[in-house]
């Protein structure tokens, strides 16, 4: 209890110590804070086809603060939902994405609803595809997986290939376009570099047996070789222990062949493992 | 397009077990208007239970907005009273205004208001005040923004309203909204809240808001979803808190066990982890009440492949949860969709997370059989372990039911036994053939039948005198248990004539008539029924004693 008082004394101290000057830009988002009919009033702005998109976005930027003390913004949250809601079609693509945003943040029904139409539909008049993925990621449920699997074995560019990798639980299905993602050389290391663990997921044995295909067809500098690894050392302790320290001793093998910089981070990996034994 | 409409003849084609995860939103929607008309309210029952197959694979927001809008149509077509455990969870227990909001329309069907459910809609007061939402149902798919919406909110307040007097016990919850939460509601929610307030008040119908006991009636409510349980195969493969691996049979069979369902990535805090909370004071009960021997408890995940055995022991410790022996949490690693099936589990998935789930609480017997469930609330610690003790005492008394069946049976043939016995010996030897002129008579009446040729064996006689001693030993033995000794000793009598006739070596023919006589008096006295002999002995005794014009 004392070293809380304690940091509580220094707080207040702290306080007192500061410029007592408020800057007039917090001091007007403070009153907004608890004045409804300001509120209302910016709602109605949100609404009105003469309020430029710059001010709209100015006004979102300042209610999306204000959400984060106002005790009554949330007791007008189906209001300023509703003005978000109606500003998802708008004709600026910056202030459509500033409220794709903040809704899916709140992770919103209906506005998940519409990504999801962008990622079905692949129309991204609304928002970019891979946005659309990115932002539904923020809601562990809100991505159909059956969806972000079409996505990955037919991605319609390199970002949106990344995003839905990043919120991809794997399946069986997708085990062979996973393993042929990993093992393609003309695809991005960011996106290569997210599947070794997608595959240890669904099937372990498989990600041990793809070493050997990776040594074989790429050598021993193969880049995605350390992100495979610390998947690799993961694997150890478990069923498949004696696989995974066999692979390890491949990976070992040929580590004086491997360029200066990924032998680095190998040796860390394994290392780490050593130590901890 | 994903949600083309199909046409309306298509449509009204479609039968609630064609609806599948391949049936759009707007089919669905479709759908429900049809039967909205047709007052059709088993087809939508079946539609809010999680595990139909039109959710699968949909996200838990999908599975919101379709779930809500076909209870959202209960205000419409009437509020079946099976639709209540859906309507109760979800008003005890979502944070999603949109279900919560179609939740408290749908009550609004009910003929007459259901007092008990306003214990619920102050709770979805509580969940929703602080994450409300704009809410339209006149359209499935509605232009935003709207001139005019409901929220969550004005919908629970309207039903409040709408209830009046039988909504008299959520007043002081009302008036505290009013007075301790005012910062948190906007203006015109306070003059709903007003509204509502007054309503109540103002409604001077009587009612009695002490009913209910709201676990027992969610108890009756439920028991159409209890259709199709099986049991488990015993050699299902499973994993505890610790890493060790057992077989389903090695933990569920042997004692009784309280069973309960969760996921560690649940993020609804009324779900999961009041269900662990909820086990950890069964298991307290269970102790209190003496059971602890004789009840296991166990909480097995929705989500193996997240639910690692570590994860497990994590979260049960972060909550409480007496691990031990005979209180585990369980993942099973391979094989769950069997258990799935097995229980009927109210839960869904899109991919490998669960998009939805019911609360569910089941009990199971010493053979690992379900013998009760609970589903849709958390269950009362004092309920679970009294239907446990009831449970249990019943088997006892089915147990001894069955040791008294059987030993009654055989009591039975005893007693045949022994009335056999003791009437067919005397007969068989009243009718023997003991002489020539015994002989002659039968061959007399066989020559009728064509068997006169059987010839006079000497040897029958001992035969008979085995018979007759048997005769004796046999009611001796029974004397005590029957009619006492007058019939063994009118037989033994019986037997001392027919004696004489071997003893003359023929000679004598007249002992045996009377021998056969006193012989099957005996067996008949022996025979009787009780109170019967025991009248006729006392009239015999009052008879000779006083006379018979006094019997």
């Amino acid at each position: 209890m004392e070293h809380i008082n304690e940091y509580l004394e220094s707080l207040k101290k702290e306080v007192e110590n500061s410029s007592q000057e408020v800057h007039p830009h917090v001091e007007r988002l403070e009153r907004l804070g608890g004045d409804e009919e300001e509120m209302n009033q910016m709602f109605e702005m949100l609404h009105h086809p003469e309020v430029s998109p710059e001010e709209k976005y100015s006004i979102l930027q300042m209610l999306d603060t204000v959400s984060i003390f106002s005790p009554l913004l949330h007791a007008k949250m189906p209001e300023y939902v509703n003005a978000l809601r109606g500003l998802m079609e708008d004709e600026s693509p910056e202030l459509r994405h500033k409220v794709f945003e903040i809704l899916s943040v709140m992770k919103d029904e209906v506005a998940q609803e519409r990504l999801m139409g962008v990622i079905r539909n692949g129309d991204d008049s609304l928002v970019p595809f891979h946005s659309a993925i990115a932002m539904l990621g923020l809601d562990e449920k809100a991505l159909e997986q059956g969806l972000v699997r079409d996505i990955i074995m037919n991605p319609p560019n390199e970002e949106s290939l990344i995003q839905a990798l990043r919120h991809f639980d794997g399946d069986e299905e997708s085990l062979e376009p996973l393993i042929n993602i990993l093992l393609d050389n003309n695809i991005s290391m960011e996106a290569r570099a997210l599947v070794p663990e997608i595959i240890k997921d669904i099937n372990p044995q498989a990600l041990l047996e793809t070493v050997d295909i990776v040594l074989n067809e790429n050598g021993p500098n193969a880049d995605i070789i350390p992100f495979i690894a610390r998947e690799v050392n993961e694997l150890k302790g478990g069923e498949h222990h004696d696989f995974a320290e066999e692979t390890k001793g491949k990976i070992l093998d040929v580590i004086d062949d491997v360029a200066d910089e990924a032998k680095g981070f190998l040796n860390d990996i394994f290392s780490s493992d050593d130590d901890e034994e | 397009m994903e949600d083309t409409m199909q046409s309306s003849e298509q449509i009204g084609l479609l039968s609630e077990k064609q609806l599948n995860h391949s049936t759009s939103e707007l089919e669905f929607a479709a759908f429900i208007d049809r039967l909205r008309t047709d007052s059709k309210h088993k087809d939508i029952i079946r539609l809010l239970s999680e595990r139909h197959p039109v959710y699968k694979g949909r996200t838990a927001k999908t599975m919101v907005r379709m779930r809500g809008y076909a209870i959202a149509s209960f205000e419409a077509m009437g509020l079946p009273r099976a639709s209540l455990p859906y309507i109760t969870e979800i008003l005890e227990n979502s944070f999603e205004p949109y279900l919560v909001a179609a939740s408290a329309k749908g009550l609004r069907g009910a003929k007459e208001p259901l007092a008990y459910t306003s214990v619920y809609l102050v709770r979805a007061i509580l969940n929703i005040m602080k994450r409300d939402a704009p809410i339209s149902f006149e359209d499935y798919r509605p232009k935003w923004p709207l001139k005019q919406f409901t929220t969550a909110m004005f919908e629970i307040l309207e039903t409040l309203r709408w209830m009046g007097a039988y909504a008299g016990s959520a007043l002081p919850e009302l008036r505290m909204l009013q007075n301790g939460y005012n910062d948190y509601l906007n203006q015109s929610t306070k003059d709903r809240l007003q509204d509502t307030i007054h309503a109540i008040e103002s409604d001077t119908r009587k009612v009695d808001l002490s009913c209910c006991d709201v676990n027992a009636i969610m108890a009756s409510e439920e028991a159409w979803e209890k259709d199709g349980y099986q049991t488990v195969r015993p050699g299902l493969e499973l994993e505890d808190q610790s890493g060790r691996q057992l077989e389903w049979k090695d933990y569920f069979q042997g004692k009784y066990s309280v069973v309960v369902f969760f996921y560690t990535r649940c993020l609804n805090p009324r779900k999961c982890t009041r269900t662990i909370f909820n086990l950890v004071d069964i298991q307290n009960e269970i102790k209190q009440a003496g059971l602890g021997a004789d009840v296991r408890t166990a909480a097995i995940t929705y989500d193996a492949d997240f639910d690692s055995a570590e994860a497990l022991e994590t979260y049960g410790n972060s909550r409480q949860f007496q691990f031990s022996d005979d209180h585990r949490m369980f993942r099973v690693p391979d094989e769950f969709p069997e258990l799935r099936q097995a229980f009927q589990l109210g839960v869904n998935y899109n991919g490998k997370v669960v998009n939805d789930h019911r609360i569910e609480l089941f009990l199971l017997d010493e053979k690992g059989q379900i013998v009760k469930s609970f589903l849709r609330s958390q269950t009362a610690p004092d309920l679970v372990v009294r239907t446990i003790q009831e449970h249990m005492a019943q088997n006892k008394e089915e147990s001894s039911l069955q040791v008294g069946l059987w030993s009654r049976v055989g009591n039975g043939i005893r007693q045949l036994f022994n009335s056999v016995s003791t009437i067919v010996l005397p007969l068989i030897i009243a009718f023997f053939p003991k002489c020539p002129i015994c002989w002659m008579a039968y061959l007399s009446f066989f020559g009728i039948a064509s068997m006169e040729s059987i010839p006079y064996s000497p040897w029958l006689f001992p035969v008979v005198c085995v018979m007759l001693v048997l005769n004796l030993i046999l009611l001796y033995r029974i004397a005590k248990r029957r009619n006492g000794m007058i019939p063994f000793v009118v037989s033994c009598t019986g037997t001392f004539f027919l004696l004489l006739i071997a003893i003359s070596e023929g000679v004598w023919e007249w002992p045996l008539v009377p021998g056969l006589i006193l012989l099957l008096i005996g067996a008949l006295l022996n025979s009787l029924d009780k109170r019967i002999y025991q009248r006729m002995q006392r009239f015999f005794m009052d008879a000779y004693f006083h006379g018979f014009s006094s019997v």
